[in-house]
Order: C-alpha cells, then structure tokens, then sequence
C-alpha cells in the first residue's frame, strides 16, 4: 500500500495515533504528529513509499507535535521527540515539515552505525553512482535536484549510506532539500517538479522540499556501486568545468563530511580507503544546471 | 639527532593513489593525516633506516628548491617537525 492510496483525512488520523510506518528503506520509520501541515506534506512527497503494518517494527519512533501549553493558540510551536523523548529546540509549528525532515536525518546519522554515513547526495545511472560530497552552501542539493529531474535516479540528498560489509551505497530516494535562490532555479529548470510550499525565516533560510522521482522511489531497495566522486562548487556565471581532483585530498573531505568515521576507528578508515579506490574523483565548478546535465550525461556514459 | 620513521609500526595505515601525497591513519590516537609531497618524500628518504637530522634536511632541503635555501630550510624543519608531532617519525637519541 502506497501512502498517497490513502486520503489524507486517514494519513492524519494515522499520524495522530502514531501508527503511520512507513519504508524509508533500508529503515521503517514510525511517525507521529498533530500538525495538519506534516500530513499534508508527507502526503505529497512520499506519496509513492510504501506504508508498513501500523504494529511491525519500525527503526526510528519520532514525533512531531504541537509543543504543549498556552502558547500553542497564540504562536505555535513544533517539538521533536525521538523514541518519547524530547530532542532538539522547538521551532515554529510552520517549520514542522522540515523539522521532521532534519530529525529524520539525525536519527540515520545518529544511529545507522552498519553504514559508513557521508554527507553527500548520491545519485546514479546504468547502476553506477555519483557521490556529491560538499559542504552547505556548495550548490550540492541544487545540482542533485537538477540531474535526477533530468534522468538520475535519485539514492539520497543529504546522507550517503555506504555498507561497510559490501561497500554498496544506500539512499532513502527521500525528498530533497532545497534553499533560497535554489528554489526558484529549480522551479524554472524543471517546471514540473512538485515543492513543498517555501518556508521562511528557518536556520537554513528559506527552505522548500522536493518530492523524489516516482522511479526512484520503486527501486529504493536497489544499491549502487560507487563510481565517481565530485565536490560541486556552484559559482554564477562559471563555465561547467569537471577537473580530476587528488585522492588523497578526496579521502580526507569524505572523512571530515562522514558523521561516523571516528565511530568506525580502523575499519572507517578502510571503508573511505575502499570508496576512493573504486571511484574517479574530481572538483566541479558550475553556473547553469543544463551544462551541469551535459557533463554528468557524458561522465555516464564515459566519454569524460 | 638521528630520527627514523614509524610509518611501517602497526599502528600506522598508510594509502597512496599513485599520486604524490598519501593519507596515513594512527591507530593509537584515531587520527587521520593528510601527508603533502614534501612529508611522503621525507618518509620515503627514511625507508632504509634511521638517519642524522641534519643530512636528512639537507637532502630534502635540495629536493625543495636549491634556488632558495632559507625558505627550503624552512620547509623542510616544518614537515620533520609536524612528522614528529603526529609520531610518524621519532627521534633515536643518538
């Protein structure tokens, strides 16, 4: 059963109960909430994952509700519970999408010790993957959003789940988080796409969330084998340019952009040992997206 | 001073993709190192053994830039330095 066969009325009275699990796999999470905008938006952008038995076993119980008292009726706030207990600083209730959105994040990269977790968008073509490692502010989600709308299959925005047994890479093919002008500039790429309404004034700035590819969703359980890694550098105006970057270099940001890597000690530093030696690496400076899908295409298709 | 390197202790993991630097990971602090060309050329000068500081420096000092000696000797102190530092490479007390 897939969450968007269900009406929203039934998505929130699951919410309220805190019986909606749904696949996010490789996890299940079980969620929670009384805020009608976190039915809203879970409705329309995890339309296409599947929804679990409402008693099976979920990995992360989170809960995004009303903080409670007299100011919820003057201005309302949204608190983050994880497994009953409350985490984090609460945020206006219009933020409570997000919020479940990067609460979601922090229980994968708090938790999922199996994986060796990066942040980066991992994205892939003819079963060979794409790892964008970058720090904020990098244009990293806005070049994800661009070549999986123009034919990538979409793994994950924000957390790379590389396996430590097999050093396959995981996604979740969640929603991707877009940010102030890349908001716009995704919304004139590809007019189709389907946001979240834009939510201001968050620590992030602006934030709206795009819904994944249907496709991506139904081959969620489907690893990729990790092929290249590039660090993005949005710069305006920039000619695409894709440069082959030292490895070495590479293998210290991935270990600095792993929320993990001191958690796994000798065998992290392996599994980057091993993630670098299967991939090509390289720096990508970028100003339009359409040049962007240009050199990613040819990459696929290995003529680069 | 004679110093030697430790870069083949257990402690230590080092990986190299062929190009000039190499990433090295010390068991023994849970630390990763970036080592540039100039730190992988100085581990390299001691793969026979230990050797007297000051000829080593000389050596690396010529392979830097014998055009500029002050800034090679500089150079070439700071990476045996920040090699000691991270204990890839000890003093023998010789």
């Amino acid at each position: 059963l897939k969450l968007s066969e269900l009406s929203r009325a039934d998505v929130a009275g699951l919410l309220m109960r805190g019986e909606l699990r749904l696949d996010l796999s490789p996890f299940v999470a079980a969620i929670k909430s009384n805020i009608p905008v976190v039915a809203r938006d879970l409705v329309s952008m995890y339309g296409q994952f599947n929804v679990m038995a409402d008693d099976g076993f979920a990995d992360f119980h989170i809960e995004v509700s009303f903080d409670r008292g007299i100011r919820r009726f003057i201005q309302p706030l949204a608190r983050f519970h994880f497994d009953g207990l409350r985490s984090f600083t609460p945020l206006p209730a219009a933020q409570a999408f997000p919020m479940l959105e990067w609460g979601l994040n922090w229980c994968v990269a708090a938790h999922a010790h199996q994986y060796l977790i990066v942040h980066a968008a991992v994205i892939e073509k003819n079963g060979r993957a794409l790892i964008l490692p970058a720090p904020p502010g990098s244009g990293k989600s806005t070049l994800c959003a661009g070549l999986v709308s123009h034919g990538w299959r979409l793994l994950s925005d924000e957390l790379a789940l590389c396996a430590m047994d097999t050093g396959l890479l995981y996604g979740m093919a969640r929603p991707i988080s877009l940010k102030n002008a890349s908001i716009e500039v995704m919304q004139r790429f590809a007019p189709d796409a389907v946001l979240t309404p834009s939510v201001p004034d968050t620590t992030k700035g602006t934030v709206a969330l795009l819904r994944p590819p249907a496709q991506s969703v139904q081959r969620i359980r489907d690893p990729a084998t990790p092929a290249w890694i590039v660090l993005p550098k949005f710069e305006r105006g920039a000619p695409a340019t894709l440069s082959a970057h030292s490895k070495e270099q590479t293998f210290m940001l991935l270990a600095e952009q792993s929320f993990n890597y001191d958690v796994h000690g000798a065998r992290g530093f392996e599994a980057v040992s091993t993630l670098i030696s299967q991939c090509d690496c390289f720096t990508f400076s970028y100003g339009e997206l359409a040049d962007a899908a240009r050199v990613f295409d040819d990459l696929a298709v290995g003529t680069r | 001073m004679k110093v030697r390197s430790c870069a083949r202790e257990a402690r230590f993991r080092i990986r190299t993709w062929g190009g000039e630097e190499a990433v090295v990971y010390d068991a023994a602090s849970g630390d990763t190192h970036l080592l540039e060309p100039l730190a992988v050329e100085l581990l390299r000068l001691l793969e026979d053994g230990e050797r007297e500081s000051g000829a080593l420096l000389g050596e690396l000092e010529t392979a830097i830039d014998p055009e500029d000696a002050q800034h090679a000797r500089h150079a070439a102190q700071s990476c045996l330095s920040r090699l000691q530092d991270i204990r890839l490479v000890v003093g023998t007390g010789d």
